[in-house]
């Protein structure tokens, strides 16, 4: 795996301007945006998450994928670095991120590691994970372009039962869910551990799902 | 070393249907036009493609039960597939040696700069021969012990082609048990590198036989149409309708040197064999 996850990295270094200019845009928004922390650090954490996604359509340019399974790489192998590539890349920016506003925060004299600000700054991560859970399958199963597409969609649908829950909650339809969560949110830890143990499934079942997809495939 | 057996595989307007075998230390050629099957059979023996039926067996074991150690042993050269073009040399090495524990990057580097690669271009920029060139490299470098190498000449010149050949000889001499399975549809390639051939036809192996003796045994018989009615037809593999009469082939070339010594006979060239395979009716 070590191979591959090199072979992205070397990858990723041809948009390595893009790279810049999006850590720039994301500067000059944190002046735009001082009271907003967690914005800055989103943005940086899924723009990373979406160029991580870029090495999927190198890969496929060419017959890219059918070349690299014949070198000592199983479809699992490559599945495997395509979500640690993914992780490394958006927790890379998540943390440079955090760091990038905290920097910004002591230079005009605020605290960013504070419980209420670091709740936002954390909760980017499992949001993340939710995009690349989605992504990556996705684009295993219908090639880049088509899995944008179909991207949207989800991301659509993820919209609309937002939307249902939303109306069904102003409706008064929901109440025995909001005091679940009402009664979790009083007890932090157990609220942090199903999120935690809530991203870990999903990226479990994403994982698996595009093994499945792998293992199909025809080159 | 590498063994398909009974290997079947249904497309919508294709179907593969071969078995065929590769001994070590030698090299076995696959010869067939465009679309005939060859890069099918490939990707069937290296796993990329399941068949419906049948078994592709590598080492000895099932290609799908082959370990990142096995697949260490195999090199492999696609004409269509690679690193992507959007990279270097320099940015390839370091993903060879953390592939394969034989390739040292620096190594890899010189290997590249003795055959004129340049390091630092993007492949995309490559020509055509320079491209072929590292593909053979990359499937050479790590002193694999299989060797599965599909149209590494397509579209070179002659001097490119003869440089990529000079590389596999240069290897086989080296490797004196490795095993190279090599596909072209340009026979006079594979006429001069090869051990045996297999030709393939609309995805069936319909020949099967040792360079030295399809050169050897193998001949052109120039029939005139009277003759060709009367002619004893047990060692005519395929016969075809020419302007003089029938061009007949035969595997059995001293058979009809001593009992047709009147008809003119041409010494069977690949190519020749290959178009009359083709073409001609048995």
């Amino acid at each position: 795996m070590k191979g591959l996850l090199i072979k992205d990295y070397k990858l990723l270094m041809l948009q390595k301007k893009t790279f810049l200019l999006m850590l720039l845009i994301a500067i000059c928004m944190n002046f735009a945006m001082q009271d907003n922390q967690g914005v800055i650090i989103g943005y940086l954490t899924f723009f990373a998450a979406l160029m991580a996604n870029t090495t999927l359509s190198y890969d496929e340019y060419g017959n890219g994928i059918t070349f690299l399974l014949t070198l000592p790489v199983t479809r699992k192998t490559y599945v495997r670095s395509k979500y640690a590539g993914n992780l490394l890349l958006f927790l890379f920016f998540w943390l440079l991120g955090t760091l990038l506003e905290a920097l910004i925060y002591a230079l005009q004299g605020r605290i960013l590691f504070r419980m209420e600000t670091m709740v936002s700054v954390l909760a980017i991560l499992p949001v993340s994970l939710i995009f690349v859970d989605f992504m990556i399958p996705l684009v295993l199963r219908f090639g880049q372009e088509k899995g944008k597409l179909v991207w949207a969609a989800v991301g659509g649908l993820i919209f609309a039962v937002i939307a249902v829950l939303n109306a069904l909650s102003e409706a008064g339809r929901l109440e025995a869910l909001k005091q679940m969560f009402g009664k979790m949110a009083q007890h932090g830890v157990i609220m942090t551990v199903c999120i935690i143990v809530l991203s870990l499934l999903g990226l479990a079942v994403s994982y698996g799902f595009s093994v499945k997809v792998m293992e199909k495939k025809i080159f | 070393m590498l063994k398909l057996t009974n290997v079947h595989k249904r497309y919508e307007d294709f179907i593969l249907d071969c078995s065929m075998e590769l001994m070590p230390g030698r090299i076995t050629g696959l010869i067939g036009r465009n679309g005939a099957g060859k890069s099918t059979a490939f990707k069937v023996a290296l796993g990329l493609v399941r068949p419906d039926d049948g078994e592709a067996v590598v080492f000895g074991k099932p290609v799908e039960m082959l370990t990142t150690q096995d697949r260490q042993r195999i090199g492999v050269a696609f004409a269509d597939a690679g690193f992507s073009e959007y990279l270097t040399i320099t940015d390839i090495a370091p993903v060879l040696a953390a592939m394969y524990p034989s390739v040292k990057e620096k190594e890899f580097l010189e290997q590249c700069s003795r055959m004129e690669l340049p390091l630092s271009k993007k492949i995309k920029e490559f020509s055509t021969g320079m491209r072929a060139k590292l593909k053979v490299l990359i499937a050479l470098d790590h002193e694999a012990e299989l060797l599965i190498l599909d149209e590494p000449t397509v579209g070179l010149d002659v001097v490119a082609r003869e440089e990529v050949l000079a590389m596999i000889r240069e290897y086989m001499t080296v490797h004196e048990q490795a095993g190279v399975l090599i596909s072209s549809h340009i026979a006079t390639d594979l006429e001069s590198l090869c051990d045996d051939l297999y030709l393939i036809r609309d995805g069936k192996i319909i020949m099967h036989e040792d360079t030295d003796v399809l050169l050897s045994e193998y001949a052109l018989l120039k029939v005139p149409a009277e003759k060709y009615e009367t002619l004893d037809k047990q060692y005519i593999l395929r016969s075809k309708k020419e302007s003089y009469g029938y061009a007949c082939l035969t595997d059995k070339k001293q058979y009809y040197r001593e009992n047709e010594p009147d008809l003119v006979m041409e010494n069977g060239s690949i190519d020749e064999l290959i178009l009359m395979m083709n073409g001609g009716r048995e």
